[in-house]
């Protein structure tokens, strides 16, 4: 990968009016979960008691709106607004033969495209966070500062889940809007399922198959996080994401300019 | 027919309904089937949380509420995405003017790409809501099916006039990947309500009245809605929907820029 191309096409994607408008979206979700935090009812606090085990419901439950309704919905539209179009767009312009004749391979360009979106993502969720850890102290009850980081950190590297699936599957479907929608489906219904595991334990081992299930899994173990806990879902996570990648590697060659 | 409609619009009619469109409506089937198939299964606990904090009844309305969520994403998607064909995609390409220099009036072109695009996301939600029902049937036996077409068919007309409002909001608008945060802004925007419900039921206290825009919730509540109800609320859709597009077109129409 060239770090002269990721460092050209980040600062594109900055400068994009999409980025702008993705970050307004970020905002009203960092202020919509504080409004929805403000006075839970008493059955929504059980709830989070008895699916992460918390010995703390309200910061179960904060956890939970933080990372279900504002993560994890935000992740998928960014995803395939970033990267649903990688490579497609080249080709739409009749960009392809020229950059195909560079010293730069299809691969490798996709890897640039890619490792593009997936840093402005990371500013993004990131970004969110750390707005998050400016607010929440001040607006939510028993607010712990380090587990909060941990999990929204080991939430953004399954979240990225998204911008990878979307270029994969950008340079596995042709027609870049029917690609969009294909990955915005998917991983609607990814997020859609990513509690199963805790709402029926029995069913923990089919949520695995979901990279959005080992996203949340350490909101099961906020309760004395330890490394183990942390690097348990980050291996799962990064493996998904390597060979999700080499599936989009092996497509992308196969791209005629 | 082939003497009424021109044979561009016939080439319109026959472009809008593609491959993509089976793939979607196999999509809603394969939720229907895994809902009716999960939701049961859930645990006590997850079920009594469902049941209070959306103010459903019966096992039923548990497993519809999902399918009703799947066929407005669904619908509202795949509408949302087919619209893009009309005015964002060709003007984020450079295409539009080649388009509007062919002997073909501005408005012309834009009702002949809107119609069948918001044609085929009817189809689209009848054919889910169909699917919904029967699997539901087949699942749960003792299953009437004419409610949950009814409750179908008035989100399929809901959704027919996002559809209309976004194409005529698309019309401001030259890149795919804004379309796209428009479209996923609009899906989200009526589903607020519900989260509200959920998680800040006070807000509601002495305000009864706003809790009918807890969609699509507030759909099965007091006994659903008449099939007649349904049928009338997607006529009304269909005929704002065609002012909408009219309203699209007189738009394109006169914009001195394109």
């Amino acid at each position: 990968m060239s770090a002269g191309l990721i460092g050209h096409e980040v600062r594109a994607l900055l400068r994009a009016r999409r980025t702008r408008l993705a970050v307004g979206l970020m905002l009203y979700a960092v202020l919509g979960a504080v409004f929805l935090l403000a006075r839970p009812p008493a059955a929504v606090a059980a709830a989070a008691t008895e699916w992460f085990h918390a010995s703390d419901p309200a910061f179960a439950l904060f956890l939970f709106v933080w990372t279900d309704l504002a993560l994890n919905k935000l992740a998928a539209i960014l995803g395939v607004v970033l990267a649903g179009g990688v490579v497609r767009e080249d080709q739409a312009r009749g960009l392809l033969p020229l950059l195909w004749a560079k010293p730069i391979t299809p691969a490798r360009y996709f890897l640039g495209k890619l490792a593009a979106a997936a840093i402005v993502f990371t500013m993004l969720l990131g970004g969110a966070a750390l707005i998050g850890l400016l607010v929440f102290p001040w607006q939510v009850a028993g607010f712990r500062a380090g587990p909060f980081l941990v999990v929204s950190g080991v939430h953004l590297v399954g979240a990225l889940f998204a911008v990878v699936l979307s270029a994969t599957v950008a340079v596995l479907i042709p027609r870049r809007l029917t690609a969009m929608l294909t990955s915005l489906m998917i991983l609607l219904m990814l997020v859609g399922s990513a509690f199963i595991g805790f709402y029926n334990p029995a069913w923990a081992d089919y949520a695995a198959l979901n990279p959005f299930y080992h996203a949340v899994w350490l909101l099961g173990h906020v309760d004395g996080l330890t490394l183990a806990h942390v690097a348990r879902p980050l291996t799962i996570i990064l493996v998904t994401h390597a060979i999700v990648v080499a599936v989009g590697v092996v497509a992308v060659r196969r791209i005629e300019a | 027919m082939s003497r009424i409609l021109s044979p561009y619009v016939r080439a319109e009619l026959r472009l809008a309904l593609r491959p993509r469109h089976l793939g979607l409506l196999l999509f809603g089937v394969g939720i229907a089937v895994l809902d009716a198939e999960l939701t049961p299964r859930f645990p006590a606990f997850a079920l009594e949380f469902m049941r209070s904090s959306l103010r459903l009844e019966t096992m039923a309305d548990l497993i519809l509420i999902n399918d009703y969520l799947a066929l407005y994403m669904i619908v509202l998607f795949a509408g949302a995405f087919e619209l893009m064909r009309v005015h964002v995609g060709p003007a984020e390409a450079r295409e539009l003017d080649l388009y509007l220099a062919k002997p073909i009036s501005r408005a012309h072109f834009i009702a002949a790409r809107s119609a069948p695009a918001l044609l085929v996301s009817v189809a689209l939600g009848v054919g889910v809501s169909v699917a919904n029902a029967v699997t539901l049937q087949l699942w749960l036996g003792d299953v009437a099916l004419a409610p949950i077409l009814a409750i179908s068919v008035a989100i399929t007309a809901f959704v027919l006039v996002q559809l209309a409002l976004l194409n005529l909001a698309y019309l401001w608008l030259r890149e795919v990947e804004h379309a796209v945060l428009l479209a996923f802004a609009v899906a989200i925007a009526p589903l607020l309500t519900t989260s509200a419900l959920i998680y800040r039921p006070d807000v509601f206290v002495g305000r009864e009245s706003a809790l009918f825009a807890a969609f699509p919730a507030s759909l099965m509540w007091h006994g659903g809605v008449s099939l007649g109800t349904a049928l009338a609320l997607l006529a009304g859709a269909l005929v704002l929907a065609a002012a909408l597009v009219a309203l699209a077109a007189r738009r394109l129409d006169r914009r001195p820029d394109l």
